[in-house]
């Protein structure tokens, strides 16, 4: 690999990274929230409404191509627009062309790949074992900590390692909005599709090869670590 | 008697129909089809019109990138010709075998746009902020971009690239840069006010060539589109639309290879 | 008056929960009613589990829900025992007892090694809770609930999930407790028998009402359910004095004595007595007999349900009253009469929780 390679490969990791970190704190209240549905009809109204909204608008990027959203994130970063604009005023520099706007489109196109399996972990826990921790005296934050996460390790995991994953795999939106600068936005799917259409094959192999082969040891290990965890605490 | 009669004349029908649909002898099909790059696309189009009321010959116009028609060609693709963007696709075809033509049918230019300021050879030199051009490794018009950027002694804060022109175009479009090099006929196009942009004196920069192959199978009505190509009138169009028939400054091409 | 709830709140279904109720301090309060009377609704309102508008929730002197005001669960020191799932399954017993204690009210209440003792845990810290039995389980589960030093203790029919052998095991940790414990305790239940065992006020709930509210003793002698198989008369006795020859410990019963099995008990002490219903039997004479315990009283009232075997007859005895379950085919042919004089022969009695007047 050559040394700009390497850069693409530090950059990638870099930014799947980031954004991992910024879905476990984002993402994780709103797997919460979106697992907690109220059975009373009167009482959970609005709540169930805004919910049912917001479930199917986490699920988007999974089916919207990456240039769809990739074209709106342009739009909404230029300076024109609101949210480009406040960025700028704020910081100095556009959105578009940086690492953190590929931050803030990787977030959201991996957003279901966190949000999911983890509401999912979340609706699968026993209410009453919630409720117990409430009346020994623990807080919704300490209940939060010391109960719902341990007893949630598996969708934890399979949250971080999929968004992980899907942004080292990320490339509509690498495209369309990070201008292809070799030490902040080039990872290596741009790099890779760069080599294809120099016509340069030889690296574009290297670097496939090894998106490939990253991609399956991640999942193969993601599978073999929960059969271990399934065969060894038979619980939820 | 009469039956093996019938017999016969059955298959005579049913060969009769289903013959002609698998003979792939192009001298016997009319239709031409043209795969032309995105960004001469509109043009291509104009020009296919023209050909069609003149000629009375159905044209079937595919846009792509010069890369894709490029891979869709050597997988056998049923293209009669080919519109690349750049001259280095048309010449791998012709020398792997797959053409019987290869001919320059215009010259890309390049345009320095800064929307909403006014843009001339002074404004390029002082420019300081963020310049979007296209990938000066793969695409025609970055490479244009990067010779004249260090002709011109530009020193930006950053460049940032394009996966293609046209992307080029959509980043200085949506006001993320504030400045780019793109095409003319981009400029033309989207009829941007004649005060935001310059044109790029052409011997700033290699030759941005493009150039068309008529395929080796291609239908006989296929030089007969080329030449319309060439005719007076056409030339005028593909000017107009923003790009240069003969090249004035640097070698005219039969495929400078870059 | 510590503990009060005024509640009326409608479910979805139709189920509608009206009660306006105090429950005493320092004592075992039974809600008793079949499933889907509303005891488990009540137990979750008083916890704050279940945040609905329009009820009053409020203890001692403070208020934990009116119009506006919710204190959440976390912050009202009870003390609740779950019918099941109630241990953190991630955790050792040791660990389950931990979060109890770090988060614990401070000032008092029993230590980690008091419950550890009452409830015999010791020999089970290191377990997991999937390796422990059901009334392992629950027993962990009251001590955890204990160690956080609550203002008050909710027992969600605790053990209805236990099989018989366990629950009668359980029983008497139970009984320790009440015993050792100054805070008032709620328990829900439908089974007959532990509401008995147990309670010292009981509250009989019935479609979302509360349909009685007696004390243990007089609850046990009246209502619907003295009909059924379980049903025995509670009665309150105090220890006179022991006869070591023949371990025998006699016990002032109105005017009369009944003899029990000796068991650690004090002179003078007030102590409650269960005489099951089909331990007594009814006589117009007394007889010599080998049935230790013969009573006169005053047949007070006749339950015959017209079919079946069995009919219930209510005695009166000084003050207090006992049952007596017998053949529908004796009542008819002895042909007791409401008012009259008869024996209660009692062949069993189980001596219950002591406590002090």
């Amino acid at each position: 690999m050559t040394d700009s390679d390497l850069v693409s490969l530090w950059l990638t990791l870099k930014l799947a990274g980031a954004t991992t970190l910024v879905l476990i704190v984002l993402g994780t209240p709103l797997a919460w929230w979106l697992s907690q549905r109220s059975h009373s009809s009167e009482r959970g109204w609005l709540r169930n409404t805004l919910q049912n909204i917001v479930e199917p608008l986490v699920a988007l990027p999974i089916v919207l191509p990456p240039t769809v959203v990739g074209f709106y994130l342009l739009l909404a970063f230029s300076p024109n627009n609101l949210p480009g604009e406040l960025w700028q005023s704020a910081t100095g520099t556009t959105l578009a062309f940086s690492f953190y706007g590929l931050v803030v489109g990787s977030a959201i196109y991996s957003l279901p790949f966190y949000v999911q399996p983890l509401q999912v972990a979340f609706s699968a826990l026993q209410r009453e074992l919630i409720e117990a921790a409430a009346t020994l005296g623990a807080s919704p934050l300490d209940r939060f900590f010391s109960l719902i996460v341990p007893l949630s390790r598996r969708g934890f995991i399979i949250a971080i390692c999929l968004s992980f994953a899907h942004t080292v795999g990320e490339f509509g939106i690498v495209l369309m909005i990070g201008g292809n600068l070799p030490d902040e936005t080039r990872v290596l799917s741009i790099a890779l599709f760069d080599h294809v259409e120099a016509l340069d094959y030889g690296k574009a192999h290297v670097l496939a090869g090894g998106l490939l082969g990253f991609s399956f040891v991640t999942l193969f290990l993601l599978y073999a670590v929960d059969r271990r965890w399934q065969n060894g605490t038979r619980t939820t | 008697m009469t039956s093996s009669n019938g017999w016969i004349r059955r298959k005579v029908l049913i060969a009769g129909v289903l013959i002609p649909l698998f003979v792939h002898s192009s001298c016997y099909a009319d239709d031409l089809r043209i795969g032309v790059a995105s960004n001469f696309r509109s043009t291509l189009e104009q020009i296919a019109t023209g050909f069609k009321l003149a000629h009375n010959i159905e044209v079937e116009v595919s846009a792509a990138s010069t890369g894709a028609l490029f891979a869709q060609v050597k997988s056998g693709a049923p293209f009669d010709i080919l519109f690349a963007a750049d001259s280095i696709r048309p010449a791998l075809l012709e020398s792997e075998g797959h053409t019987r033509l290869r001919r320059t049918y215009a010259y890309g230019q390049l345009v320095f746009w800064t929307p909403g300021k006014p843009a001339n050879e002074t404004t390029l030199k002082q420019y300081k902020g963020t310049m979007a051009i296209a990938n000066p490794r793969h695409a025609p018009y970055g490479k244009a971009a990067t010779d004249t950027l260090e002709l011109m002694q530009v020193k930006s804060d950053r460049v940032v690239y394009g996966t293609n022109i046209a992307q080029a175009f959509n980043f200085v479009r949506t006001g993320n840069a504030p400045a780019g090099l793109i095409a003319l006929s981009q400029i033309k196009y989207m009829n941007v006010p004649a005060i935001e942009f310059w044109v790029v004196p052409p011997e700033s920069y290699a030759p941005i060539e493009q150039q068309l192959v008529v395929l080796k199978n291609a239908s006989m009505n296929a030089e007969l589109f080329v030449a319309y190509t060439f005719d007076p009138g056409t030339t005028r169009l593909i000017e107009k639309s923003g790009y240069l028939v003969s090249d004035t400054g640097n070698q005219p091409g039969t495929g400078a290879d870059r | 008056m510590s503990l009060s709830i005024q509640a009326r709140v409608i479910r979805e279904g139709g189920f509608e929960l009206n009660v306006d109720v105090a429950f005493p301090d320092r004592e075992v309060s039974a809600l008793f009613g079949a499933s889907g009377s509303g005891k488990s609704t009540i137990l979750r309102l008083l916890a704050g589990l279940d945040h609905t508008p329009g009820i009053r929730v409020s203890f001692n002197d403070t208020v934990w829900q009116d119009d506006s005001t919710f204190v959440p669960p976390n912050q009202r020191h009870i003390g609740y025992v779950f019918q099941h799932l109630n241990l953190f399954p991630h955790l050792s017993v040791s660990g389950n007892l931990d979060y109890a204690e770090t988060r614990r009210q401070s000032g008092g209440g029993l230590s980690r090694q008091d419950l550890l003792d009452i409830l015999n845990l010791s020999s089970l810290l290191e377990k997991l809770p999937r390796q422990l039995s059901g009334g392992e389980q629950q027993r962990v589960a009251i001590a955890r609930a204990l160690l956080s030093n609550p203002d008050l203790i909710v027992m969600d029919e605790p053990l209805g999930s236990l099989d018989q052998a366990a629950k009668d095991r359980i029983l008497p940790y139970l009984q320790r407790l009440h015993r050792s414990l100054e805070i008032p305790i709620i328990y829900v239940s439908h089974v007959l028998d532990e509401i008995l065992y147990l309670a010292d006020t009981v509250f009989e709930i019935a479609d979302g009402k509360i349909t009685g509210e007696s004390s243990v003793i007089d609850f046990s002698v009246s209502g619907s359910h003295i009909n059924q198989p379980e049903a025995a008369a509670i009665v309150s006795c105090r220890v006179r004095s022991e006869n070591e020859q023949y371990s025998l410990t006699e016990l002032q019963f109105e005017d009369t004595q009944l003899l029990v099995s000796a068991g650690q008990l004090i002179n003078g002490e007030l102590v409650r007595v269960k005489i099951p219903a089909r331990d007594v039997s009814l006589s117009r004479q007394r007889n010599e007999t080998s049935i230790i315990n013969v009573i006169a009283t005053t047949i007070e009232h006749i339950h015959d349900p017209g079919t079946g075997a069995s009919a219930v007859v209510k005695l009166k005895c000084g003050n207090q009253f006992l049952l007596a379950l017998i053949t529908r085919k004796s009542l008819q042919e002895l042909r007791f009469e409401i008012g009259e004089s008869i024996f209660a022969q009692i062949k069993g009695v189980a001596l219950m929780t002591q406590h002090d007047s």
